[in-house]
């Protein structure tokens, strides 16, 4: 299953940038986001394991240009095939 | 522009006199009944495994109620992004950097706290250390970074515009190798805190703080607490330069210690370790490729930066970021190509210093446009005018240039150097260089990003103003009033300076990036025009009037072209609080949202409004029989818009500048072989005093920005992306030799110009 990545910042571990390549046919939004994670060389936490949600303090996230937590199963919402899934990062400070 | 009563008036900034007679009271001065006295310890390796911390004789001496190590706080990192969180309050597992605070006692009074320190025994494990770019980017490069299985701590690569078509127009291209050196922040009032927690676990900080809302957030995460569980407290602030926007390792200690021993600690560091332990400037090595037709217009550059950033990633991928993003300005570059790295190393922790790395890009990029200007026998003055951006022009990144005063600001510095006339005849070993710069007035980022202000109506009429940027020396306070003041058609001095408290006021997310003059401006105007609008209503009533038709001015309020028919402002107020049982206040909150979020994989789009600009030219000498520079004079065309205070103003393009002759001249923090800091005191480390300042002449080329308040832009960074460039091209005008690594000492020029005769 191929799922497309958009997003403000070079995701780490996601190598061509663009896409997921996934053996699973079938995946959450939480269990995506734990994946990109395990892709990712110093595990970035997207989603806090045992949390209902994502923290607004730090990502933005949205399938198919919805914010997730308005998809009736928020970080549960099942993922297909061409889905797009954008994700924002939020940062704290400058210069 | 309208004719304004207080805006564009150099009126007397609001703490100028509290500071001057030595009665403003900054974090170190601030005292708590049953206050305690922290101290810590510090590393003397600047990279090894912590074995053991043995605190126990330190307990018990006498007089020592609490000791900590960073095994006392839970745990969790911290870091500017989720993606580069690698910090942690005080370290576990390893030093990183020679300083870094390795425990911390609280006592009764100082001495005992110091004492206390010699009684705890660190066990340590010596590692390598990796002190450069190079060093930390070899393959078998020991990792500096626990939380990261690799040196290279972030990266860009940006891509505006044909990069390859634009060389292809070229009629001339060069390639230059730059590069500078880490320097501190600079910023007259060291480290320091007071930090209490009261009978429900709430934690109140008292700080000096550039940015409270990034230390308060960051805190809350590292201490695990929740926001609501800390208030911030601002007293007066000597100075930050972006040196302190993130909590360090003192903040962390007195808020830990003050929840272990239930007593308020207070923390007030030494200058040396501040010059050893705390933030710096990156060290760069960049090279820069330029592409330009015979007339001096640029068509495409090429750009790869590396920067050394010390051991943790803090704000360093900003810094990549700027460095890239912002190459789009000031000059018009059709295609450009860049690359930035940030690595991690062993020496002090870098943030960044006043202009961000846009003062490190454009130091390169104007050094090398004198070359290119030199080589094609185009005058200096020309090639800038050539290339200068313009009122509405888009960039290749896709920014918007509302308005640009660059090429009159240009034209204004060539004329107060007598850059012409020099051209005619100097004297031997004076030269002058020129440099010019732009930079945004605030950044879009994700989050919390707005500004608000709040405006208290007091029963005797006059005003409290709190905002949520920090004043930290730049005159925020002071414009802010000034802008109040206008909009209500009251005395200046009838408008008070509220406290910079998170329980009272919505702090900004940052006082970075020349925003808070721009934000905070507009929503002090905003503020002010809802409690104007709630007054109209008020006289209105009296007035039997339009509330709509109704003008504020000399403390009168008054149906528009009648005077006569007005009554005092104070009497609105007084029927507010005495016949409406109404205390009034006002409101405003502004962002621009209608800017691009930053893109930190493209770099691209409208990245900020307010783009202010400066054209900097600078007369010195070189002594050719010992290598000393000396900065005669400097000519700065400034466009920040609408002056709002132009004495204030004019004294952040000087300040800008000074500081960042430091950089260009004097200053580099130094570090021996195994990582140790050598230059950590004010008698080695050299930083410009006023003796070393040339005659300044400010230009204000006054143009109306679209988006800011009263038309003003940010101001206080261009000078210091001007300064470095001008220098190193007034040292090639006055003796002929080009040094491209800064500082630009002495011994580099006898060098260079022993080489030069040696041809």
């Amino acid at each position: 299953m191929k799922i497309h990545v958009k997003s403000n910042f070079v995701v780490p571990g996601l190598d061509n940038g663009e896409f997921v390549d996934l053996d699973q046919s079938q995946l959450t939004l939480r269990e995506f986001l734990e994946e990109l994670s395990e892709r990712s060389p110093t595990r970035v936490e997207y989603a806090r394991s045992g949390a209902q949600a994502i923290n607004p303090d730090e990502w933005e996230i949205r399938i198919n240009d919805i914010p997730y937590h308005q998809c009736s199963r928020g970080l549960r919402t099942s993922l297909k095939e061409g889905d797009t899934v954008t994700i924002i990062i939020i940062p704290l400070g400058g210069g | 522009m309208g004719e304004y009563s207080v805006v564009g008036k150099s009126v007397e900034r609001t703490d100028g006199r509290v500071k001057v007679t030595g009665k403003a009271k900054y974090a170190g001065d601030l005292v708590a009944p049953g206050m305690l006295h922290g101290k810590l310890l510090r590393s003397p390796l600047a990279h090894a495994k912590i074995l053991n911390v043995d605190t126990n004789r330190a307990k018990a001496l006498p007089g020592v109620i609490g000791v900590i190590t960073g095994k006392d706080f839970p745990g969790i990192p911290y870091g500017t992004r989720p993606d580069t969180r690698d910090q942690l309050p005080m370290p576990i597992t390893k030093v990183h950097h020679f300083g870094e605070g390795v425990a911390a006692v609280a006592a009764m009074d100082e001495d005992t706290a110091e004492e206390a320190l010699d009684l705890i025994k660190v066990d340590y494990e010596e590692l390598p250390v990796v002190l450069t770019a190079e060093d930390a980017l070899k393959p078998d490069a020991p990792l500096v970074n626990e939380f990261s299985k690799s040196n290279l701590a972030y990266f860009s690569d940006f891509n505006f515009g044909d990069i390859e078509k634009g060389f292809k127009e070229a009629d001339y291209i060069r390639e230059e190798k730059f590069s500078s050196q880490r320097v501190t922040v600079g910023f007259i009032e060291p480290h320091a805190c007071l930090a209490e927690v009261d009978p429900t676990g709430r934690v109140l900080l008292q700080g000096s703080k550039q940015s409270p809302y990034i230390t308060w957030r960051h805190m809350c995460r590292a201490l695990d607490i929740p926001l609501s569980g800390m208030r911030i407290v601002n007293p007066f602030v000597g100075g930050a330069f972006s040196g302190k926007h993130d909590p360090f390792d003192v903040d962390f200690a007195a808020a830990k210690l003050a929840q272990i021993t239930g007593r308020p600690v207070k923390i007030v560091l030494n200058y040396d370790e501040v010059l050893a332990a705390y933030r710096q400037r990156n060290a760069m090595d960049a090279r820069l490729k330029i592409g330009v037709r015979k007339n001096g217009a640029i068509t495409a550059l090429r750009a790869e930066c590396i920067l050394e950033g010390g051991p943790i990633c803090g704000i360093g991928p900003f810094n990549v970021y700027y460095f890239g993003a912002f190459l789009n300005i000031p000059y018009k570059i059709p295609a450009i190509e860049y690359h930035g790295k940030l690595v991690y190393s062993n020496r002090a922790p870098c943030g960044t210093v006043r202009g961000q790395e846009i003062t490190l890009a454009q130091f390169a990029l104007d050094s090398l446009l004198h070359m290119v200007a030199e080589d094609l026998h185009i005058d200096q003055v020309e090639i800038r005018t050539i290339n200068a951006v313009t009122d509405h022009w888009r960039t290749a990144n896709g920014m918007m240039v509302d308005v640009s005063g660059l090429p009159k600001c240009i034209e204004k510095s060539a004329e107060k150097i007598k850059w012409q006339e020099s051209r005619k005849g100097r004297p031997k070993g004076r030269g002058i260089g020129f440099s010019c710069a732009s930079h945004p007035s605030g950044p879009r980022l994700g989050g919390h990003f707005g500004s608000s202000v709040i405006l208290k109506l007091v029963e005797d009429g006059k005003v409290v103003l709190t905002h949520g940027g920090t004043e930290i020396g730049q005159g925020a306070n002071t414009v802010f009033c000034q802008m109040a003041a206008e909009v209500l058609g009251l005395p200046f001095e009838d408008i008070i300076q509220g406290v910079s408290d998170s329980d009272t006021a919505i702090l900004d997310s940052g006082m970075f990036g020349d925003r808070c003059t721009y934000w905070d401006g507009n929503a002090t105007i905003l503020a002010a025009k809802d409690l104007k609008r709630q007054l109209a209503e008020i006289a209105a009533k009296e007035l039997k009037a339009d509330p709509e038709e109704l003008e504020f001015k000399s403390k009168r309020i008054f149906t528009k072209g009648n005077p006569e028919k007005g009554i005092d402002f104070l009497l609105a107020v007084r029927r507010a609080y005495y016949d409406q049982g109404t205390p009034l206040y006002g409101r405003g909150y502004w962002a621009a949202t209608d800017i691009d979020i930053v893109d930190w994989k493209t770099g691209k789009g409208n990245l900020a409004h307010g783009l202010d600009f400066i054209a900097t030219a600078i007369e010195l000498e070189v002594d050719k029989e010992t290598g000393k520079v000396t900065l005669i004079k400097a000519a700065h065309g400034d466009d920040a818009g609408q002056p709002i205070n132009p004495l204030l103003l004019e004294g952040q393009v000087n300040g800008g500048s000074t500081h960042l002759a430091g950089q260009a001249l004097l200053e580099e923090s130094l570090y021996d072989e195994k990582g140790r800091a050598l230059n950590f005191t004010w008698r080695d480390y050299k930083q410009p005093t006023s003796m070393d300042a040339p005659e300044y002449v400010v230009e204000h080329v006054h143009t109306h920005d679209p988006y800011g308040p009263f038309g003003a832009k940010g101001a206080g960074e261009a000078s210091s992306c001007s300064t470095m460039a001008a220098i190193a091209n007034g040292v090639c005008d006055a003796v002929g030799v080009r040094i491209k690594d800064l500082p630009i000492t002495p011994e580099k020029i006898l060098k260079a110009l022993k080489e030069k005769e040696a041809k």
